[in-house]
């Protein structure tokens, strides 16, 4: 939790008055432009940038905010010794953070793909980088987790990898995640909230539930006759829809399409589609922010 | 603080570039004493001790950058704080480290002397090996004097390259010859007392020649290096404290 946090740098104002609460077991989506202010955020809540103004709280803990970092998994620009393979790097880190579980380094390397894998850091790919600094943000297990744009450089594969990482880890350990990506439509998929940060300002916190609610444009049907089908929704439900291309689009009443099919077939019509359409996570924030969709 | 040096030792065990030096040093050691002189013998041993003039430029720079400037490359100041480790506790380590690791690699040079003049079939006395030692302890409080002071820029600029620079002006005696000549001055001495002895160098020199039976106190020259330790210490730990991490 952070509370009204801001953070200068000599003029530049990086984060403004920063509010935000990130409940137990929630998979927080973070989304925010370049240089929006979600890494210094993320520098703030882990001790590496000074605050200029205001509080971070983690696990009600305001005061001696080291002990209670160590409850937290972190993973922003995945850095490790150059020299070291990953079981090496790894077991590094598990003696830094006491780590004294057996099989833990073996356990990490086949949940992200990198058993068996003896080549140095300074060999690997982007996407192997990020996946061994997954596995060290989640050495020990701890109770909340950090990862700044952890599928950067992951193939298809690794993408699908990570995500079932993060939500598995969370369904059957409860694990907090506080994830940003660039990647919307990914975070969409595995995120249960989302904070919009803009220009060091938290423009926007809503639940992934809320977010869809608002993000619904149109029901869209297809059915074998587009005019009886338009008069039957008026005369039985008073629903106006608009006709195009030989489909009706409903503005109003997104919440009914059962009551909306069961007409339209008791009715006697063919329905072929019947399809919420909702505007993107990209497209929202684009509309949230201001911004252009190219 | 344990678990960190626990890690350092795991890492720097696991750092064959280091190894590949440190065999390739001792190899060369060997081979200038061969060089050196047409006739080997019992005394050759204390010749070689003249060599330890290289030992904090060459192997305690090799050291000092494992030790300090391998976290500046690979980021692993910004996640050892990121983990909740505190940075007055990161320095402290780090010294602890830097004087056990240049104990135990400067230490084996004297045995590897002995070993080598053994096999050859002169063995050095242990009032032999004894001096041998006490002439390293000068060399290896010089040069975990020069670590403490380069770390100070480790902490303040996070750069490798001027870290490992400052290291080896100093290990070079540069800095403090170049102090030796201003403290000397006669224009500096006007207004201020001449204080090159307490030059590190000189508290070195000093601390030697007393351990040796010679002039001088072993307490007051091992104090001052003490003091130039501690100080450095705690500016390292008030710029590490003041700087921002990067990522």
């Amino acid at each position: 939790m952070t509370h009204s946090l801001t953070k200068k740098y000599k003029d530049f104002l990086a984060l403004d008055s920063v509010s935000l609460e990130i409940r137990e077991g929630d998979i927080y989506g973070l989304i925010g432009r370049n240089g929006a202010g979600k890494t210094t955020l993320f520098k703030c809540v882990m001790g590496l940038a000074k605050i200029t103004a205001g509080a971070v709280e983690i696990n009600g803990a305001k005061n001696g905010l080291n002990s209670a970092r160590r409850q937290i998994g972190f993973m922003i620009n995945p850095s490790f010794f150059p020299y070291l393979d990953p079981r090496q790097n790894l077991e590094y880190l598990a003696r830094v953070k006491g780590v004294r579980k057996s099989g833990e380094v073996e356990r990490l390397l086949k949940l992200v793909g990198l058993h068996g894998v003896k080549k140095p850091f300074k060999a690997f790919s982007l996407g192997m980088k990020q996946r061994l600094g997954i596995a060290g943000a989640l050495l020990g297990s701890p109770p909340i987790v950090v990862l700044d744009e952890p599928i950067n450089g992951l193939d298809p594969e690794g993408i699908a990898d990570m995500r079932a990482v993060i939500k598995n880890t969370n369904r059957e350990t409860g694990t907090t995640f506080i994830v940003s990506s660039h990647i919307l439509s990914e975070l969409d998929l595995v995120a249960t909230r989302f904070g919009f940060i803009e220009a060091g300002v938290l423009v926007r916190d809503i639940t992934h539930k809320d977010l869809h609610e608002q993000t619904k444009k149109s029901l869209i049907i297809e059915v074998n006759d587009v005019a009886r089908a338009q008069k039957l929704l008026k005369t039985k439900l008073n629903i106006s829809a608009e006709v195009s291309d030989n489909q009706l689009f409903l503005k109003s009443h997104l919440d009914q399409p059962q009551q909306i099919a069961k007409t339209l077939v008791g009715g006697g019509l063919e329905l072929y589609r019947l399809q919420r359409q909702e505007m993107t996570l990209e497209e929202y924030f684009m509309k949230l922010v201001g911004g252009h969709n190219d | 603080m344990i678990n960190y040096l626990r890690a350092e030792i795991y890492r720097l065990s696991r750092k064959k570039s280091l190894f590949v030096f440190l065999a390739l040093a001792a190899l060369g050691y060997l081979l200038v004493a061969v060089m050196r002189s047409g006739s080997l013998g019992a005394e050759s041993i204390l010749g070689d001790a003249s060599f330890f003039i290289l030992l904090p430029p060459v192997v305690g720079g090799v050291l000092f950058a494992a030790i300090y400037t391998d976290d500046l490359g690979s980021k692993n100041l910004s996640t050892l704080v990121g983990f909740g480790l505190s940075k007055v506790k990161i320095v402290i380590a780090k010294l602890v480290l830097a004087l056990l690791l240049t104990a135990l690699i400067f230490g084996l040079v004297p045995l590897l002397s002995y070993v080598f003049y053994a096999v050859l079939g002169f063995p050095a006395s242990g009032e032999t090996l004894g001096a041998i030692y006490l002439s390293l302890l000068k060399y290896y409080l010089l040069s975990v004097v020069f670590m403490a002071l380069g770390a100070v820029v480790v902490y303040g600029i996070q750069r490798s390259a001027a870290s490992i620079v400052t290291y080896v002006v100093l290990a070079f005696g540069v800095v403090g010859q170049l102090l030796g000549l201003l403290l000397g001055a006669d224009f500096v001495n006007d207004f201020l007392p001449n204080a090159t002895s307490y030059l590190a160098s000189n508290l070195a020199s000093q601390l030697y020649t007393a351990l040796a039976g010679g002039d001088g106190s072993v307490l007051g020259a091992g104090i001052g290096l003490a003091i130039y330790l501690a100080a450095a210490l705690v500016v390292s730990a008030v710029v590490f404290n003041k700087k921002e991490m990067e990522f």
